[in-house]
């Protein structure tokens, strides 16, 4: 299915959620780039992905040392397509470039030997083969040692070479420091071992005796110094021609050497490709699986949607058994590890059918949160990835839609209310279809009455499309509108307010602390209108606002306007 | 006594830096690799790298070869690890980026002249150098670098050799002044107090300008340019203030700047990073010191020795025994080699 749009993706965190998702190689990387959601008509893909999930999961769990030496490996590749692309297109390779073809290569062979260590049980597209050929090709002796160079053992030819160039430069060292030891027995001077000598213009004697020196020549002259230079002699000089042709032989035989290992790499070059696939999905899958373990995930239950059936209401599932929205979860984790009072975090329960259900209650009860939630969990489980809840059930949907947030959008001169029914109408035509509404404070820009309206009137559209609508409101009116299910926060309906106020008594500044550990953030669902709780009040006295207001407020609550 | 004997068995990594170009850093590098080779040391060589560096790949002309021999290691850039003529053995491709390609870190196979263009970052030199060890150098040469463009500084390494000459200035005593001011720079106190050197890692992290009071208060300074700076600084001083910490370059103009504004200065040391960053002459520095601010770095550099060079590209030319000598009385202990002739005055 098409890609989240950048607006569900930043609404849902969704980025976030990538953040977590940890790959170690380029073709990691660009497998994770390339994910996309899985929708309806791709259920069992989807549940085929989740199998592989579920199996790497299981195979990180029995075996970290493997896994953790797999990463090192993975450290170590690097991306070579534009390697492979210039072996394609005919050219040949350079001494770095083989060396690094050499290092992948390598690295295929240790990762080929962890899936023999998990005994086959990595997907098979994920199952990364050694490539003897390509061992053999660019280690021609079989040392194994993980360095390269365009080694003798290529062509006899260039061995050849090599050898004579190596004994003549042998020879010509020798011959030298012969010579410059002579010179320094004969006249007793120091020749540098560069073989230059450095003598101040004031010592006639010894320049007229160093001008007579058949192994020296003239080189350069300061205003007080002569510098002369160890002259070869013939025997040097010939040499020295020599070693200038056979270095001229030796780099056309290296060339010839790479042309034939580059011709040889681009007939393997499919197999190579092959295994850089699978290097990718393997890390993507152990990202995967580590996902998983790491923030407690479950495998979402995923029920295809029925088929056959006309478009009916009664087809699709998503039911969330204790979820939890990953990027709070972490925040108020990472709160408490840095030794603040961080509080818990509530996981939340809740089930959707397609129509509309309301979520209502007290404000700082969390309902954006877990309206957001169930949007993230959904997206992540059509992600091919496990949800962080202890149970879900899902039908994927086939598109999650959301507004959520300030939509004031000053670029486009449009109020909070303006952007939002334009938001909401965009929701209202795709309403027909099965995906995912999600509309935080339905109509909360303009005055109560108007919004009211139009808000029921919104919801008695959406509650008869097949889409699934969860919307968050303060109008319990809309909850609690016919055929529309009304979910409630429990907030603070079970707390002893006396204790808390005495506590708050004694430590005035500790308001919203209280109100936080007090709140319970988890739904109930509510059948009749009486049932519904008034707890702005007691938040309000919980933040502190002063008693009088409060006396006064509690008043206009129970005598009717006018 | 060569340079060699001073490094060898007491210092692994050691730059060579010139205080201008011809003042004999090439010679000053060729004589320890000479002696190395003679006495069958395996060498690890690479060179502070800069930003914005080019080559021609086709000619490889622009830098300076340099002969190494057989087993010896280098980390240089790929492009001109492709245009060298010794014959190398790729050991390891680091993720290192320079201008002129990756680093490669290779062995060489024969002897001949390489080309080196080494890492940009002071962290990326020491890594190099530490991956050179454990290929087996018994010591790492590192070609540096003293000026603005280099990012990298030689405080990374465990010991520096300083190249002046003659090149500096015609008269002698200014090359003098000017090589003694500038050993005495690199040779600045170190910041011993470990909170304060924490502070100051911060700030100079966050390229912050900040001062730190008496109270270890940390009081960051809002000011874009090193240049304009001392005047903020200054408004920002009490007598409560302590350190000055620069992120970037000290200048003269700061300095004056502080001097100026404030009379609280007496009691407050400025901290830089490393000596490299100072761009303040030997006059300006003497009277600084004696209006009473005080300058400490994060980073030590230490100064092996001094080589000196006393022909000028332009023509002229010291006597070099004169030269040798005063410069070894006014630098002693630090002992001077005179790179033309190869032997010191110790």
């Amino acid at each position: 299915m098409k890609p989240f749009s950048p607006e569900v993706i930043k609404n849902l965190d969704l980025d976030d959620i990538f953040s977590r998702i940890v790959v170690h190689t380029p073709y990691g990387e660009s497998e994770k780039k390339a994910m996309t959601p899985y929708g309806p008509e791709e259920a069992t893909a989807l549940i085929a992905e989740l199998d592989n999930v579920e199996r790497i999961t299981e195979l990180i769990r029995a075996n970290r040392y493997a896994f953790v030496d797999m990463r090192g490996t993975f450290s170590r590749v690097k991306d070579l397509r534009g390697t492979f692309l210039r072996l394609k297109a005919g050219e040949v390779l350079v001494v770095t470039e083989l060396f690094e073809v050499k290092m992948l290569s390598l690295a295929m062979k240790k990762l080929s030997e962890t899936a023999v260590l998990l005994k086959g049980r990595l997907p098979l597209d994920a199952t990364v083969h050694a490539l003897p050929e390509v061992d053999q090709l660019l280690d021609p002796a079989g040392v194994g040692t993980p360095t390269f160079y365009i080694y003798d053992d290529y062509a006899e030819e260039l061995r050849g070479v090599r050898a004579r160039l190596r004994e003549l430069e042998d020879q010509i060292m020798l011959e030298r420091k012969r010579i410059r030891a002579g010179l320094e027995e004969r006249l007793g001077v120091k020749v540098r071992p560069s073989g230059e000598l450095a003598v101040g213009k004031d010592d006639r004697a010894l320049i007229e005796r160093l001008n007579a020196e058949p192994d020296l020549v003239y080189s350069a002259e300061t205003y007080v110094n002569i510098t002369y230079r160890l002259r070869g002699n013939d025997a040097i000089d010939h040499m020295c021609s020599l070693v200038e042709d056979l270095r001229a032989e030796e780099e056309s035989e290296e060339f010839e050497v790479r042309k034939t290992l580059s011709q040889a790499l681009r007939e393997l070059l499919p197999y190579l490709e092959e295994n850089v696939k699978a290097i990718g999905r393997l890390d993507l899958l152990a990202a995967k699986g580590y996902f998983a373990i790491g923030f407690d995930c479950v495998r979402p239950d995923i029920i295809p949607p029925k088929t056959g059936a006309a478009e009916g209401l009664a087809s699709g599932v998503l039911e969330i058994f204790e979820g939890r929205h990953l990027k709070v979860e972490q925040q108020i984790k990472k709160a408490k590890d840095s030794g603040s009072e961080g509080g818990r975090y509530t996981a939340v329960s809740l089930g959707l059918t397609p129509g509309v259900t309301c979520i209502t209650g007290a404000n700082m009860g969390g309902k954006t949160v877990t309206l957001k939630m169930v949007g993230m969990l959904t997206a992540v489980a059509q992600y091919g990835l496990f949800v962080p809840a202890k149970a879900m059930r899902l039908t994927p949907r086939a598109f999650i839609y959301t507004s959520i947030g300030d939509l004031q959008d000053v670029d486009q001169g449009l109020s909070t209310f303006g952007a939002e029914i334009l938001k909401v109408s965009e929701a209202v035509k795709l309403s027909c279809g099965p995906g995912l509404i999600l509309i935080d404070e339905l109509a909360r820009g303009t005055n109560p009455k108007e919004g009211f309206a139009i808000s029921m009137a919104i919801v008695n559209h959406l509650k008869r499309a097949s889409a699934m609508t969860l919307i968050t409101t303060h109008f319990d009116g809309l909850a609690d509108a016919r055929d529309v299910r009304h979910l409630q926060v429990l907030g603070l309906s079970f707390v002893d307010f006396k204790s808390v106020m005495l506590e708050m008594e004694n430590d005035p500044g500790k308001g919203i602390e209280l109100l936080k550990r007090s709140m319970d953030y988890r739904l109930k669902e509510i059948h009749s209108p009486e049932e519904v709780p008034k707890d702005a009040i007691q938040i309000a006295a919980l933040m502190g606002l002063d008693e009088k207001i409060l006396e006064e407020a509690r008043k206009v609550l129970v005598t009717p306007r006018g | 006594m060569s340079i060699l004997d001073l490094i060898r068995g007491n210092y692994r990594v050691v730059s060579v830096v010139g205080m201008a170009k011809n003042a004999g850093k090439t010679s000053a590098l060729n004589d320890i690799l000479y002696s190395a080779f003679d006495a069958g040391i395996r060498l690890g060589l690479t060179s502070i790298g800069r930003d914005g560096e080019r080559v021609d790949v086709v000619t490889c002309t622009e830098k300076p070869m340099i002969y190494i021999e057989r087993g010896t290691l280098i980390a240089t850039a790929e492009s001109l690890f492709h245009c060298s003529e010794a014959k190398l053995e790729v050991l390891e491709m680091t993720d290192y980026q320079s201008s002129l390609g990756r680093i490669v870190i290779a062995r060489a196979v024969s002897s001949g002249n390489v080309e080196i263009g080494g890492p940009v970052t002071n962290q990326e030199i020491r890594a190099v150098s530490e991956r050179m060890l454990a290929f087996g150098a018994e010591l790492v040469l590192v070609d540096g670098a003293l000026d603005r463009v280099s990012s990298a500084s030689p405080a990374i390494t465990d010991a520096t050799i300083l190249s002046t000459g003659a090149v500096l200035s015609r008269d002698m005593n200014k090359v003098i002044e000017q090589s003694i001011h500038r050993v005495h720079l690199l040779q600045l106190e170190t910041l011993q107090d470990p909170v304060v050197r924490l502070l100051a890692e911060e700030c100079l992290a966050e390229r912050q300008i900040a001062v730190i009071d008496d109270a270890f208060e940390v009081r960051p300074v809002e000011a874009k340019t090193a240049l304009g700076a001392g005047i903020k600084i200054a408004e920002v001083l009490d007598e409560h203030a302590r350190y000055i910490v620069l992120p970037g370059s000290l200048v003269t103009k700061t300095m004056r700047d502080l001097l100026a504004a404030s009379s609280h200065f007496k009691a407050v040391t400025l901290i830089v990073r490393d000596a490299t960053k100072i761009f303040v002459d030997a006059r300006d520095w003497q009277l600084f010191k004696r209006a009473g601010l005080s300058v400490k770095v994060l980073d030590p550099i230490r100064v092996l020795a001094v080589t000196i060079n006393p022909y000028a590209p332009q023509g002229y030319y010291f006597d070099p025994k004169t030269f040798r000598r005063r410069m070894s009385e006014d630098l002693r202990p630090i002992p001077v080699f005179d790179v033309m002739e190869g032997e010191s005055d110790l």
